[in-house]
């Protein structure tokens, strides 16, 4: 079995499984959750999440803790909006356009950040994404300022109206499983290898030949794609773009998400998005203080484990990976040589 | 680190869990998943209609229900969801409205759960059908007023909702509850001026003013009774101080003022100091629009840099009761127009003032308390009028909210085509801390007295229009 698994032929069907029981659990959702849910919890929790791997992407894969991304994902869904609402472009052109004007913004972002990192990034980061707050808020021939745009009626795709919940679900669901996808593409090339060395050791990078302004800049880039998705599909889900869809409060809200599901892998941050949701829509049912309970969430889960709610599962499955080597006896020996 | 073991399996563990979690959590809520919007009953529809009392009696009048006449009370209930800003920066402003939504509840045999914001309202009924209150907050973004909204339509099958209490926040949610005919929103504070002027939805009703009318009267006042020419205004860079700046510019500029400065601030700035700069020397007067923290910063500063020499004129919610404690003397004799002031003489604004006090100490009546009672009070006098039956899709409700006129605590109200209230408007100075009457203007409509097609032809009002001087 061991042979199996660490195996081509083996990963492949692996991945297969996995892929088809990504698809079977795809397709049930619908059907087992009410329409509330399934817009208000399942697809929000999906495009934030979508939005979410963007920064999970940066921190868990290169190191680099970005409070931008809600500008990426503004600039993508004010494109679109501003596309097709004021200049009367076609949906489509205007959806193609703000996907690119994701990794776009997330390269320009990139450069002028390229030379700072840790506490001078996020700083650095944070002027970026509350400047992308003021300028949507204040440049009103662009932006329409405060009020932003309303009434955007999501696209109709094969005699589907995205408008509708079950349509919108499937395709928020294939362009999240899309997104990890890429994502998880792109940690695998050399590229991939480049980010967790800017992650580990810079200098050392460096050392290697590496230029880190390139490698950081390619990861905005990377990591824009994502935050263009999500931002795209936010205004399907909205309807409506506005400056408070990427105030303080978003930048800081994606930072929790991130935070509560993890960054070791992409995936975290749908846990993290699911989480976040569910708090925001079911907590207020036994508290006055929302915020303050999602604050205190936020706090235990980072206390308690390193690498959010994925690090806790992951480790309970070491633990019982643990238990039961304990119990496999002689099994012992081989188990540590395949995992070294 | 973590060890590099990482395999696929660990993805499918992973993602199992997400959808795990995902279906879990949709146990407890169920019960809505075969119709997102069971409100009325269509089995109940026949008994309803015999016991119902006649929806041909239009013009109600906002009493309360004196008597229980119905033989048999109906087991059904009628859901109220209340929507305000309970986090976010006017999370204090969202307090002030539940007060009113829940002092219009008790007058219907309701109890306060508790004293909390979120504690709601319950043993209220109207014509023997129990009303249910539910509350939900936003930030004051739209997006989270959609959600919020969306959350009580959908899973706590609200009838009819009451908000919400920012002007976009509003814009958001008629745009989502025109699609759902037999919900009926009641407008809270929100007042911008398209909710009703511009692409009305049927259901959406606002027993209030908008922003514009709040500012009506203050234009001409300032030239013909306070002689000013020239006046520069500072406002907040959004629709609802556009409304006001563009109300009062209006009638300044058709009376023969001109403007010399239109500043705009964002919204939550703390150092006025340059934009105070710009105001000219020259002008006779200054016309600012702010809401809440912002009015109490720009006053504060302003007074501070310049001791007043250039005399303030107010918007309504700059110097709302709300924030008049706030700036104390500063305040003293500022000139300003709008929706409540404490001298009314109206027995029902005495009265409403006791009750408030008495129920939530120490609150006194502002814009948003007020509305938001005003707002719930009209739902329920309407709800009374068709003996609480919405089995035909709200349709005869909202006819009757339609035809509701009534004596609210702050002047008669009643609507027009666009289910916008023609109210009373005051034009009122800061004496002692309050809010005195200086001239009452009867009968504020929507368009300011102006043609309809004229006015509505002439633009929403923006950074420059209307163009001036």
């Amino acid at each position: 079995m061991q042979a199996l698994r660490h195996s081509a032929s083996g990963r492949l069907l692996a991945s297969c499984a996995l892929l088809l029981l990504l698809g079977a659990a795809i397709a049930a959702t619908p059907a087992l959750v009410s329409d509330f849910v399934l817009l208000q919890i399942v697809i929000k929790s999906l495009w934030l999440g979508i939005a979410g791997t963007s920064l999970a992407f940066l921190i868990g894969q290169a190191g680099l803790i970005s409070l931008a991304q809600t500008a990426v994902f503004g600039t993508s869904g004010y494109l679109m909006a501003i596309l097709v609402l004021d200049h009367g472009l076609s949906i489509w052109a205007a959806v193609a356009a703000a996907a690119f004007a994701g990794p776009v913004s997330g390269l320009v972002i990139g450069v002028i950040s390229q030379r700072s990192s840790g506490l001078y990034l996020m700083m650095l980061t944070l002027a970026i994404g509350v400047f992308g707050f003021f300028f949507a808020q204040q440049y009103q021939p662009i932006t329409r300022g405060h009020t932003g745009f309303n009434g955007f009626d999501a696209p109709i795709i094969l005699g589907a109206d995205l408008g509708e919940r079950e349509p919108l679900f499937y395709v928020t669901a294939v362009a999240a499983v899309a997104v990890v996808a890429l994502l998880r593409f792109v940690t695998r090339t050399p590229a991939g290898l480049a980010y967790r060395g800017l992650r580990d050791n810079r200098r050392r990078l460096q050392a290697l030949g590496y230029s880190t302004a390139a490698t950081t800049v390619s990861a905005f880039a990377v990591a824009g794609f994502s935050a263009g998705i999500g931002g795209v599909i936010s205004v399907w889900y909205n309807g409506a773009i506005s400056p408070g869809s990427i105030d303080l409060t978003r930048i800081i809200e994606l930072l929790i998400v991130v935070t509560i599901g993890g960054t070791i892998h992409l995936e975290g941050a749908f846990l993290g998005a699911l989480v976040v949701t569910l708090l925001r829509n079911y907590a207020n049912e036994f508290t006055n203080r929302t915020e303050t309970l999602v604050g205190a969430v936020f706090m235990v889960i980072v206390l308690i484990s390193r690498h959010g709610l994925l690090g806790i599962f992951i480790n309970a499955k070491s633990q019982a990976h643990k238990a039961l080597k304990f119990f496999g006896g002689q099994r012992l020996a081989s188990e540590k040589e395949a995992v070294v | 680190m973590r060890p590099r073991n990482f395999k696929p399996f660990r993805r499918l563990v992973t993602f199992l869990a997400v959808f795990c979690l995902v279906i879990a959590a949709c146990g407890n809520d169920d019960d809505s998943a075969d119709d997102p919007l069971p409100a009325v009953q269509a089995t109940a529809a026949a008994t309803a209609a015999a016991t119902a009392a006649p929806a041909s009696e239009p013009a109600a009048t906002a009493e309360p229900a004196e008597e229980v006449s119905e033989p048999a009370p109906r087991t059904e209930e009628i859901t109220i969801g209340a929507i305000s800003t309970l986090d976010g920066p006017f999370a204090g402003l969202g307090d002030f409205s539940m007060h009113g939504v829940k002092l219009a509840l008790l007058e219907w045999g309701g109890q306060l759960d508790g004293s909390g914001t979120r504690d709601g309202v319950s043993g209220a009924s109207v014509a023997g059908v129990p009303i249910r209150l539910v509350i939900e907050g936003s930030d004051a973004t739209p997006d989270v007023a959609v959600e919020a909204t969306r959350k009580m339509v959908e899973q706590d099958n609200a009838d009819i909702i009451i908000g919400p209490l920012s002007g976009d926040e509003g814009l958001a949610l008629k745009d989502y509850i025109r699609d759902i005919p037999e919900v009926t929103l009641v407008n809270g504070t929100s007042a911008s001026q398209d909710l009703t002027l511009r692409d009305p939805a049927p259901n959406v009703f606002r027993f209030g003013a908008d922003g514009a009318m709040w500012s009506y009267g203050v234009g001409t006042y300032a030239y013909e009774e306070l002689g000013h020419r020239r006046i520069a205004t500072i406002a907040e860079d959004y629709s609802y101080p556009y409304d006001q700046v563009g109300a009062v510019l209006t009638e300044f500029c058709a009376a023969g003022g001109t403007v010399t400065d239109r500043i705009w601030v964002p919204l939550g700035t703390q150092d006025y100091s340059s934009f105070i700069a710009q105001i000219p020397d020259d002008v006779d007067a200054v016309f600012f629009a702010m809401g809440g923290t912002d009015a109490i910063n720009f006053v504060k500063q302003y007074d501070d840099f310049t001791g007043q020499v250039i005399p303030l004129i107010a918007g309504p919610t700059a110097v709302d009761q709300s924030v008049l404690t706030e700036l104390g003397d500063r305040a003293e004799g500022l000139i300003s127009s709008g929706p409540v002031v404490d001298d009314s003489g109206l027995a029902d604004f005495d009265a409403f003032a006791a009750r408030l006090d008495e129920v939530f100490p120490g609150q006194t009546p502002n814009i948003f308390n007020v509305y938001y009672y005003v707002a719930t009070k009209s739902a329920l006098a309407a709800l009374e009028a068709v003996g609480g039956d919405l089995t035909d899709g709200s349709q005869a409700f909202q006819a009757a909210l339609a035809e509701l006129r009534w004596d609210t605590p702050i002047g008669p109200v009643y609507l027009d085509d666009n289910r916008q209230a023609v109210v009373d408007i005051y034009l009122r100075e800061v004496q002692d801390g309050a809010q005195v009457t200086i001239d009452t203007l009867p009968q504020v409509n929507g368009t300011l007295g102006f043609d309809r097609d004229e006015y509505i032809a002439k633009g929403s009002f923006s950074r420059d229009n209307p163009p001036c001087g």
